[in-house]
């Protein structure tokens, strides 16, 4: 029999290859770059995200499935694409002076984030259980290494290893029922998997709910969703400040890219099974969440209980299943992306030599201080609840609105009380920092690359409140491939 | 060519402008700029200003009607008014906040679509409660919960506009139908900012403890922009009549028992807006003519009446009528200038509450709801015995307590001055008001019938005053409200604390102490860092929705396939060893002998595959199982040498239930899957073909070489490479940090002597 190796069209790929050639040219130069010029690697690889944003540019408004089916460009893929990609270089800008302070200026630190970075760009590509169980595993590998990255500090390792222990467990939960979708299928690709489904009844198949259940608990420990959320708040407490924000921001968006994928293109079919199971976790997720939020006194802690709970509204997005809840799942992660990485930021400032400014209470008086940084937090705080004019409150109207119109009315009433219940723990940060006397002179731990990242953040979480007419565009331009 | 200038924008360019401006420049500022929103209200026509489309929808910033018109009439006035008595306020937050808060109003009032009425909203929530903050630190949690409860009705707002637009494709901000869940959750959203019971619970709590010049702000705009929006969406509405009489028997009620001289006034916000809610709810022309004539009325004595007791209580220092009394010697200006708000509020002839609160009781009574009219005269008694007999009595008259008090700086006095005046001007000249109101004015109040009856009223009232004077001696209390609709919910947050305390008397702010105690639980007990607990939730949601989906669908098992398999007896004695390996790693003390029985079940699985006839399946098992074996007890070596038995007996048990469920659950699975029918598997084909094809006959090593050819080269490569990391970490773990290991040895890793490991090798460096 002649069998001719598939026709694999590389270009797909292009901006991943692009990536994984800057990462592996990182790992090789490190150890010839003195460790005062370490900075540079991180420039670098600034350069090698920015290049492969660029290379997007061939793919745009193309059609691709490649890789046997295995690796889809459109414009879906293309939009998360653009969304890791600044995620990414807004946290390497965020980092310099933090890894600098830390002693883990290294440029392994750069390179395992551009892995992961590769990890999280083929996941909305994925169109086969086989890519996206690879995908997700890159990135998770490279995010378990990188909480680990203060490796002098007990406080990261217990992290990593927390992480990395129920991680792999949850990656092996996903993998059963990948390994019961395709018993039942006898494909891994989505479109098959669909049309399978599609010929046969199966609504009440026991294998498709196992299946379903396992899909759900795999996923819901990536997005931080109760009661997979336990590693969450010791997590992002253990891991340098840069990573927990990409933790929040990245991991928790690449895993939703691919969730919409596989329970809308490979699942649509049972949605009568799935949305039972993830209305029960997003309700409790959203309120665990915000109500154990209000008592949390480490500012890290506090924001990966706000990070669970947004993991909660965006799950009403695809709980409701239509065109709307879709288009807001994907409006509400690019506003997500921008404010958590700006209250993460805030984090970053207070730590210094000697602080590590993850109490709340090394907050105290930054108004007096700093009056400008505090009147940011205020903007990303309001963001966060959902409040005008910020990019919070157009994802938060959207996702409502796709509740209502899914007749969803409970969801979209227990979300408006969790709202009102978050706006407790936000302004008691604001009450520190406006309320209280200041203990020093909280000298913040500015760099020129941090400061425009803030700006970009602040800016974006503005302007999207105030005119969001092209995000919305986009994502609804992007989620045409789910009709 | 300026179209229109929109009054919320002159107070937000205002508060943009005070930063930078100081002495008399800011007061010209805070004083004039409001004056001259309110002058500019005179000069643009009826009409639809400010329209914009957004997103496909009509977004209308200035609706100019007579229905908006007075209320930014009055709300610029009292703006003035209101910054004339803070002129002295150095914090120039506090202007700020209350000029946005302003501004937001005045958006509210003239937004002729619901998006753009949203947003008006929010901003004034979080304006607003500057103002309650900046009365000093004890406001802070007063504060907190009122900005929680108003963004709840916002967000309730908020959802019923994405619904009503839903259904209706349109955001115009018209009449409402209170029917369908649209229509009442923005019903809903507009009752909590009136202040409606049992949503009401906010403004006694936080209006109290704002700042006293911030009250009277709060007290003007954020229920009256609530009464607009009743009048615009839902005039006429049967149900918000009985709400209105509720309201104002209500707060009346509650006034009279308080002590707090200006909680007393809060509560009487409650009642007065409960006029101006029934006159909406009966929706005659007439009715609502006297609802926007009360809060117009209402607007300015209640700042009258709150600028009287912000000034004893700046003056004194003191908040409760039992601690004042006698004032009217000291001061005396306040007492006259308060007694005119008084006077108003309770509808004395000549003032202004006269002319406006008869025209709701009047548009009752042409309405035919006798009992609205009734109920409604009983509240008017109350208020005047409250707030005009004695709260007056038990500040300014009374038993002289001896305080050395003087009237207020001179601005204040100014204001209140200013706003006392108003209220006369009205009282005397109604027609002023009167031309104002959205509907034609046939009504005359000063005929001799309405004299007759006010006066006999008042007499009647003050009769009873003088007689029970004694019994209406305030009291130090502590009034407790119809809070127990947020309490009956938090009371079993209270036990699961303290099952000995049993159940307390909680209230409006408890619900959130309550919410505090529940989240402080949960972080210590379920979020205890332990990756065991962790896993077990995990597993545990796992296992439990299956068992409800596979009630709820009423799957079923057939054993059939079970029942066919014969067993021989040496795979039974080969189960009998598996299992019996398996408890004893489960129940060994040492470590090492539970990894080596560990690996003994390994290896008798692996015996089984022989049995079956697939040794080299195995062999590969025997091989992985040894080297398993060996790295776990090589991880040992590293890890410290004891091994404390720390679990007690109820985890155990817990522990006991988890992996009972988990074996129970995957013993089902894995009988559904048997019987449930699978797509056809691909063994045939290898079996078939291997021969054919690649020319061997140990069909698993064909597959392994030659079918899945460049699979097993990658896992040889990615094998080396583990294996070539694990000795790089191996090796490099003896060459330095000592003292880690040392520590890690002696289990005792500690950051001090990490910290320690790491100053030494920077130094040697």
């Amino acid at each position: 029999m002649e069998t001719a190796l598939p026709n694999i069209q590389l270009i797909a790929i292009l901006p991943e290859m692009i990536l994984a050639l800057v990462a592996c040219a990182l790992f090789v130069a490190e150890p010839f770059v003195p460790l005062e010029k370490k900075e540079s690697l991180g420039y670098f690889s600034i350069g090698g995200l920015l290049l492969s944003g660029f290379s997007l540019v061939f793919l745009w408004g193309k059609e691709i499935s490649t890789f046997n089916g295995m690796i889809a460009i459109d414009f879906y893929a293309i939009f998360f694409k653009m969304v890791f990609l600044s995620i990414s270089i807004l946290i390497i800008m965020m980092s310099f002076r933090y890894i600098e302070i830390q002693h883990i200026n290294l440029g392994e630190y750069y390179g395992l984030i551009l892995f992961a970075t590769i990890g999280m760009m083929f996941l909305p590509s994925a169109t086969d259980l086989l890519s996206f169980y690879l995908s997700l595993e890159l990135m998770s590998m490279s995010l378990y290494v990188l909480t680990a990255f203060m490796r002098k500090d007990p406080r990261s390792i217990e992290a990593g290893i927390k992480y990395f222990l129920t991680g792999v467990f949850a990656s092996g939960v996903i993998l059963y029922g990948i390994a019961f979708l395709y018993g039942l299928t006898g494909t891994t690709n989505l479109t098959g998997i669909h049309e399978q489904l599609a010929g046969q009844d199966l609504s009440s198949s026991p294998t498709l709910i196992i299946a379903v259940i396992l899909m759900v608990t795999g996923f819901g420990f990536k997005i931080a969703a109760v009661p997979f959320h336990m590693w969450a708040p010791d997590v992002y407490e253990g891991a340098p400040t840069p990573i927990t924000a990409f933790l929040s921001a990245g991991s928790k968006a690449a895993a939703f890219s691919v969730m919409l994928r596989v329970f809308i293109t490979g699942l649509e079919g049972s949605h009568d099974t799935w949305w039972q199971i993830l209305w029960l976790v997003s309700v409790l997720t959203m309120t665990l969440g915000n109500v154990v939020a209000m008592v949390q006194t480490n500012i890290k802690r506090l924001l990966a209980y706000s990070s669970i709970a947004h993991a909660g509204y965006l799950m009403i997005g695809l709980i409701a299943g239509n065109n709307v809840g879709l288009t807001a799942i994907l409006v509400y992660l690019v506003g997500y992306v921008f404010m958590t990485l700006g209250a993460f930021t805030l984090v970053i400032l207070i730590c210094r030599k000697g602080v590590r400014g993850d109490q709340i209470s090394d907050l105290r008086g930054l108004a007096r201080t700093h009056p400008l940084v505090a009147a940011t937090f205020i903007l990303f705080a309001l963001s966060l609840i959902g409040i005008p004019p910020t990019a919070g409150f157009v994802g938060k109207l959207y996702l409502f609105n796709a509740a209502i119109q899914g007749g969803f009315y409970w969801l979209a009433i227990i979300a408006i009380l969790n709202s009102a219940i978050s706006l407790y723990y936000y302004f008691n940060i604001v009450k520190v920092m406006y309320m209280d006397e200041p203990l020093d002179a909280m000298p913040l731990s500015f760099s020129p690359a941090l400061k425009v990242a803030l700006s970009i953040m602040a800016f974006v979480t503005l302007f999207l409140g105030l005119y969001p007419e092209p995000i919305i565009r986009g994502a609804i331009s992007s989620v045409k491939i789910f009709l | 060519m300026i179209e229109w200038i929109h009054p919320a924008l002159v107070f937000f360019a205002t508060a943009a402008l005070v930063p930078f401006v100081k002495g008399k420049g800011k007061s010209i500022l805070l004083i004039g700029f409001p004056a001259l929103a309110f002058f500019s209200l005179m000069l643009f026509p009826d009409g639809n200003y400010g329209v914009f489309t957004i997103g496909g929808f009509e977004v209308v910033f200035g609706r100019v009607d007579k229905l908006s018109r007075v209320f930014a009439y009055v709300f610029t006035l009292m703006g003035s008014v209101g910054m004339v008595y803070a002129l002295h306020v150095k914090q120039k937050g506090q202007h700020i906040a209350a000029l946005i808060y302003g501004g937001g109003a005045l958006g509210s009032i003239f937004a002729g679509d619901l998006l753009s009425l949203f947003v008006f909203w929010e901003i004034m929530a979080f304006s607003s409660v500057f103002l309650v903050w900046y009365g000093g630190e004890k406001s802070w949690a007063n504060g907190l919960r009122y900005l929680m409860v108003h963004t709840f009705g916002g967000l309730c707002l908020l959802g019923g506009i994405v619904i009503f637009a839903g259904q209706t494709g349109s955001i115009a901000f018209n009449a409402i139908p209170a029917s369908g869940l649209g229509g009442w959750l923005i019903l809903i959203g507009f009752l909590i900012n009136a202040g409606a019971p049992p949503l009401h619970a906010w403004l006694p709590d936080a209006y109290p403890v704002g700042s006293i010049t911030g009250t009277i702000f709060l007290s003007s705009f954020t229920t009256k922009t609530a009464v607009y929006v009743l009048a615009r969406g839902f005039a006429g509405t049967e149900v918000l009549m009985w709400v209105g009489v509720i309201m104002a028997l209500y707060g009346v009620v509650y006034a009279m028992l308080e002590n707090n001289i200006r909680k007393l006034l809060a509560y009487h916000i409650i009642s007065q807006v409960g006029f101006m809610v029934a006159g909406i709810g009966v929706g005659t022309e007439l009715a609502i003519n006297g609802a926007v004539a009360h809060a117009f009325a209402h607007i300015l004595y209640k700042a009258l009446l709150m600028m009287g007791m912000g000034s004893v209580i700046f003056m004194t220092g003191k908040r409760k009528g039992t601690e004042l009394g006698g004032l009217y010697r000291t001061m005396p200006l306040t007492f006259g200038l308060f007694m005119v708000g008084g006077f108003s509020i309770s509808g004395v002839p000549f003032l202004s509450g006269f002319i406006s609160k008869s025209m709701v009781i009047s548009g009752a009574a042409a309405a035919h709801y006798p009992f609205v009219v009734l109920l409604l005269t009983l509240a008017a008694a109350g208020t005047f015995l409250s707030t005009t007999l004695k709260l007056p009595y038990a500040v300014f008259m009374g038993e002289d307590k001896g305080i050395k008090a003087a009237d207020p700086p001179g601005n204040m006095l100014l204001g209140m001055g200013l706003a006392a005046f108003i209220c006369i001007l009205l009282g005397v000249m109604p027609n002023l008001l009167y031309q104002l109101l959205p509907f034609p004015v046939d009504y005359h109040p000063y005929t001799a019938e309405h004299l007759l009856g006010s006066f006999q009223l008042l007499l009647a009232t003050l009769l009873g005053f003088t007689l029970f004077l004694y019994k209406l001696h305030p009291e130090n209390t502590i009034s407790v409200d119809t809070d127990w609709v947020y309490r009956k919910g938090v009371v079993w947050f209270q036990q699961l604390k303290n099952p000995l305390q049993g159940i307390k008397v909680l209230r409006y702010k408890d619900f959130l102490q309550g919410l505090t105690l529940f989240s402080r639980q949960v972080s210590q007990r379920i979020q205890s860092g332990y990756l065991k607990h962790a896993l077990v939730m995990i597993i545990s949601f796992v296992m439990l929705s299956t068992l409800l989906f596979s009630l709820f669908k009423g799957w079923t098992l057939s054993l059939d396939s079970l029942m066919q398999t014969d067993l021989t007896l040496s795979q039974l004695l080969v189960f009998v060893l598996i299992i019996s390996s398996t408890l004893a790693t489960v129940l060994f003390k040492s470590r090492i002998a539970a990894v080596l029985s560990l690996g003994m079940t390994g290896f008798f699985v692996a015996f089984f595959y022989v049995l079956m006839g697939a040794p080299d399946l195995a062999l590969t098992q025997y091989l992985v199982e040894a080297v398993s074996v060996i790295l776990i007890l090589l991880a040992f070596y590293y890890l410290p040498a004891y091994f404390e038995e720390k679990t007690a007996p109820a985890s155990k048990m817990t522990d006991i239930a988890v992996s009972l469920l988990v074996g129970i659950v995957m013993t089902f699975y894995m009988l559904m899957v048997m019987d449930s029918h699978l797509t056809k598997s691909i063994a045939s084909y290898y079996l078939e073909m291997s021969e054919k094809l690649a020319g061997g006959r140990n069909v698993v090593n064909v597959v392994i070489v030659d079918f899945r050819g460049f699979d097993t080269m990658f896992e040889i490569a990615v094998f080396s490479i583990a294996a070539l990391g694990i000795f790089g970490m191996l090796k490099l773990n003896k060459k330095k940090a000592p003292i880690q290991r040392e520590a890690a040895l002696n289990g005792s890793l500690k950051r001090e002597q990490i910290e320690e490991a790491v100053q030494r090798e920077v130094t040697s460096k």
